[in-house]
């Protein structure tokens, strides 16, 4: 930087771009208790944790919840503030889902039936290129017998309410008009959830082979089938089992997810 | 057998390619990247007028040449490449050569035969070390593991991650040049039918075995005189590491869901790392405190732990694993007939046969290791319950580090249930065909209390010395001190650095060179990671952690000024 011995640290610090070292130590501790959320149940750290973040693991002889309440009071430790931090943990993470094994995953298997379309650049001339075909796409499966299109949207509102709207179109016309609101979602949750609303009726009609998603999150589309650990791992499990057994069923099941702007109106086209 | 025969095609073509295309260039100490025809012509015109001037003029040409190619080097790497990091070469210190000689069972080596023999031997001295097989009677045998054929998804996942910069082995094809191949589907599905025929038809074709391995001396010994200070580090084929690398996916997948490894097993093994180990150790010996205990632990070592594994003990702790038999076939296959060649800087060696150990450095022998090891640990902790006496002993493994751990108030209740449980777990690894580097073994007490004792150990009833405590025991990189402060580690980590600070000075100052945010970037990803490892020992809640972070503090202000 070039400042001079007797200048203040602080100032240097903020100049420098530099976080002060013990607030990021305490970021980067709030991380690393959080991690022990997403651990495997075998770890060596399970077995020192309270009993109900331990997943089942038999607790050794020092865990937290075997010292009487004075131990406990008494108590410094890392541990100590990992059992506070997971209590704060709602959501569920399990890395090693029988859907996750290597070898087994859905983007194993079945890798050449689903497909994902998104527009190559954000340039309007790509744009507009992109939504020709999408039409296109919507308008095939419209026409032939064994396909179905699944239109999905899902956002939250300022009042915290979150919906997830799902439309499916066959023969041109409205098959089934489905809903869901719920309280306290991020906007990628309620997306997923409206993915998970229109696909799973989708799957089930008879005579289906081929479904044509259309949603504007792409990300939460790609989520089914990724296969990794992730905070809304109990949200795509259902979707993506449900989706591995409408692929296994029969060869020809196929089903294309479609990016749609959300700019589209504004363009006009 | 067919395998074999389109694998040697696949080697024959990549061999073509590399005759046909590779140059050879000769690189002296005297070459220089940033030599061009403007220094020739100095040079030229110097020697011959033999003039002062000229030889000015020279020496200036040289210095702007110097000047314009490491100003253009340095803005490429940081701008173009956005990689400033890659820059932390230049600065780090300069390592000299090994030029020590080499002396093997008291004998120096003087000639290579001498020399590639010392190696061989001491990196396969556990050939002909008998094993107990019958141990692994005792431990249960582990759920079945589904093996479904190879998909091209996984080999697309594995190969995303390897780093481009890696080192070829013998048939030169480089990460880089199996990505281009493999972004072609046909040739990826070639691959993929490869990897499938080797595991139906139990055999790893011997183009894959065909090993290269470069000595390597190891980093912070001060002497380099012995064989066993060296790393032999082994450079295989790329096709068949791709194919290494999805299998050991696989291993670390389903031995942590189907639970054959141990708990207390913490190295090589996804999701479990030093820093566990560590908030493990400590926790423990915080919590022994609140039942006014003090906590004993002894580290030990296994003495060339990767050379020596045993393949017949291996392929039996495979089948207990719960793997088929054709996978375990496949890993005989793998493991039989392998040969290799040592590298020693230019100088190669005739091949050698090697019947034990699995390879640094291939993608498999971290998996493979702990899966040596997870019987190990089971079955130490099985004995120790069916003695008579009670023996409250833990013990953590990370890779060839183990450690046991005591608990008492007393130190010689404490000294005698860790001298007992070094017995059992010593005569276990003979049984497993590893030795013990008793002279490596080190003993530690953690105790609040300020004038405690430090007894010493007598470890002479396994023929190893008498260990004493020191007053601080470094362990998998973290500086311990028996009060748990961690003073001595901050301070050695916020040291550490000081003087790569201070030489970063020359990669940029206020007129050229690197930016100030590039600058502060190299500090956040190449030295406060380092600086602050194993920081989630020391820092919790109601810590005393003040001098650390005083500490800590100072490093900061020495890289922010």
């Amino acid at each position: 930087m070039g400042a001079f011995r007797t200048s203040p640290s602080e100032g240097i610090e903020a100049i420098a771009g530099l976080i002060p070292i013990a607030l990021h130590l305490r970021k980067l501790n709030g991380r690393h208790h959080l991690r022990y959320a997403s651990i495997p149940p075998s770890h060596a750290i399970n077995s020192l944790l309270d009993s109900q973040h331990a997943k089942n693991q038999t607790l050794h002889k020092t865990a937290t919840s075997k010292l009487t309440m004075k131990q406990q009071a008494n108590l410094k430790s890392p541990i100590k503030d990992v059992n506070e931090w997971l209590n704060s943990v709602r959501n569920y993470f399990n890395p090693l889902h029988p859907l996750f094994s290597p070898g087994s995953q859905i983007v194993d298997h079945f890798s050449s039936r689903i497909s994902f379309h998104s527009p190559s650049s954000s340039s309007d001339e790509d744009l507009y290129q992109y939504l020709q075909s999408l039409n296109l796409a919507f308008r095939s499966s419209q026409v032939n017998h064994n396909s179905a299109a699944v239109i999905t949207d899902g956002g939250v509102k300022k009042s915290h309410v979150a919906t997830a709207a799902a439309h499916i179109w066959a023969d041109n016309s409205v098959i089934k008009q489905l809903h869901v609101h719920s309280l306290n979602v991020t906007s990628i949750e309620a997306e997923l959830m409206a993915i998970h609303t229109g696909l799973i009726p989708a799957m089930e009609i008879d005579n289906i082979h081929d479904i044509t998603v259309i949603t504007d999150s792409i990300t939460a589309a790609r989520k089914i089938l990724e296969s990794k650990v992730d905070p809304l791992q109990n949200m795509f499990i259902p979707l993506a089992a449900a989706v591995k057994t409408f692929l296994s069923k029969d060869g020809r099941n196929k089903i294309h997810f479609w990016y749609c702007p959300s700019r589209a109106e504004l363009l006009g086209h | 057998m067919n395998l074999e025969a389109s694998v040697q095609q696949l080697a024959n073509v990549f061999e073509n390619a590399w005759n046909t295309h590779s140059k050879q260039k000769r690189i002296t100490k005297h070459s220089k990247e940033w030599w061009n025809q403007d220094c020739t012509d100095g040079l030229n015109k110097y020697r011959e007028s033999g003039d002062l001037k000229h030889w000015k003029e020279f020496k200036s040409a040289v210095r702007t040449v110097k000047r314009e190619f490491f100003d253009n080097k340095i803005h490429e790497i940081a701008l173009s490449n956005k990689r400033p990091w890659d820059l932390m070469n230049w600065v780090r210190k300069k390592s000299l050569p090994a030029i020590e000689s080499i002396s093997y069972e008291n004998r120096p080596c003087n000639t290579l035969p001498d020399l590639w023999n010392a190696l061989h031997k001491s990196y396969n001295s556990a050939e002909n070390r008998p094993v107990n097989t019958r141990l692994l009677n005792e431990l249960p045998q582990a759920d079945n593991v589904e093996w479904p054929p190879f998909s091209s998804q996984e080999f697309r996942d594995a190969i995303a991650k390897c780093s481009l910069s890696s080192t070829p082995g013998l048939d030169h094809v480089s990460w880089r040049h199996l990505k281009a191949v493999i972004s072609h589907n046909t040739c990826l599905e070639k691959l993929v039918h490869i990897a499938n025929a080797c595991i139906t038809l139990e055999y790893w074709p011997s183009h894959f075995k065909s090993a290269n391995s470069v000595v390597i001396p190891k980093p912070n010994k001060t002497s380099h005189n012995t064989p066993s200070s060296f790393w032999p580090i082994v450079l295989l084929n790329t096709t068949g590491k791709l194919i290494e690398k999805v299998v050991s996916n696989r291993l670390q997948f389903h031995m942590t869901a189907n639970g054959f490894l141990d708990p207390n097993q913490l190295g090589g093994i996804r999701q479990r790392s030093t820093t566990d180990t560590g908030v493990y150790l400590t926790y423990i010996i915080h919590a022994g405190w609140l039942r006014q205990c003090h906590t004993s632990v002894i580290a030990f070592d296994i003495a060339q732990f990767f050379p020596s594994l045993n393949h017949e003990f291996l392929s039996i702790c495979l089948k207990k694993a719960g793997l088929n038999t054709n996978v375990v076939g496949f890993f005989n296959s793998y493991h039989s007939n392998c040969f290799t060649t040592y590298t020693w800087n230019n100088f190669s060696s005739p091949t050698f046969n090697t019947n034990v150990g699995v390879g640094q450095g291939s993608a498999l022998s971290p998996i493979l290791s702990a899966i040596y090891l997870a019987p190990v640990i089971k079955i130490f902790k099985k004995r120790l319950k069916t003695l008579k006496e009670n023996i409250p002993t833990d013990i953590l493994s990370f890779v060839d580090d183990g450690l046991l751990i005591s608990q008492e108030k007393s130190y010689s209740l404490s000294s005698s249930f860790l001298l007992c449980s070094y017995n059992i777990i010593s005569k276990i690894l003979i049984d497993a065909g590893l030795v013990m580097e008793h002279s490596k073994t080190e003993l530690f007490y953690f105790t609040r209390a300020r004038h405690s004792p430090n007894p010493s150990i007598d470890l002479s009833s396994v023929r190893g010395p008498v260990i004493s405590p020191k007053l601080i025991w470094r362990y998998l990189g973290f500086y311990f001190d028996r009060r748990l402060n961690f003073n001595y580690h901050t301070h050695f980590y916020a040291t550490k650095y000081l003087s790569t600070l201070s030489t970063m000075k020359m990669l940029g100052n206020s007129s050229r060179g690197l930016l100030p945010i590039q600058k502060q970037l190299l500090y956040r990803t190449c030295i406060l990671p380092i600086a602050l490892y194993g920081f989630q020992l020391w820092f919790f809640k109601s810590a005393p952690i003040v001098k650390n972070i005083t500490e800590l503090k100072k490093m900061q202000r020495r890289a922010a000024l």
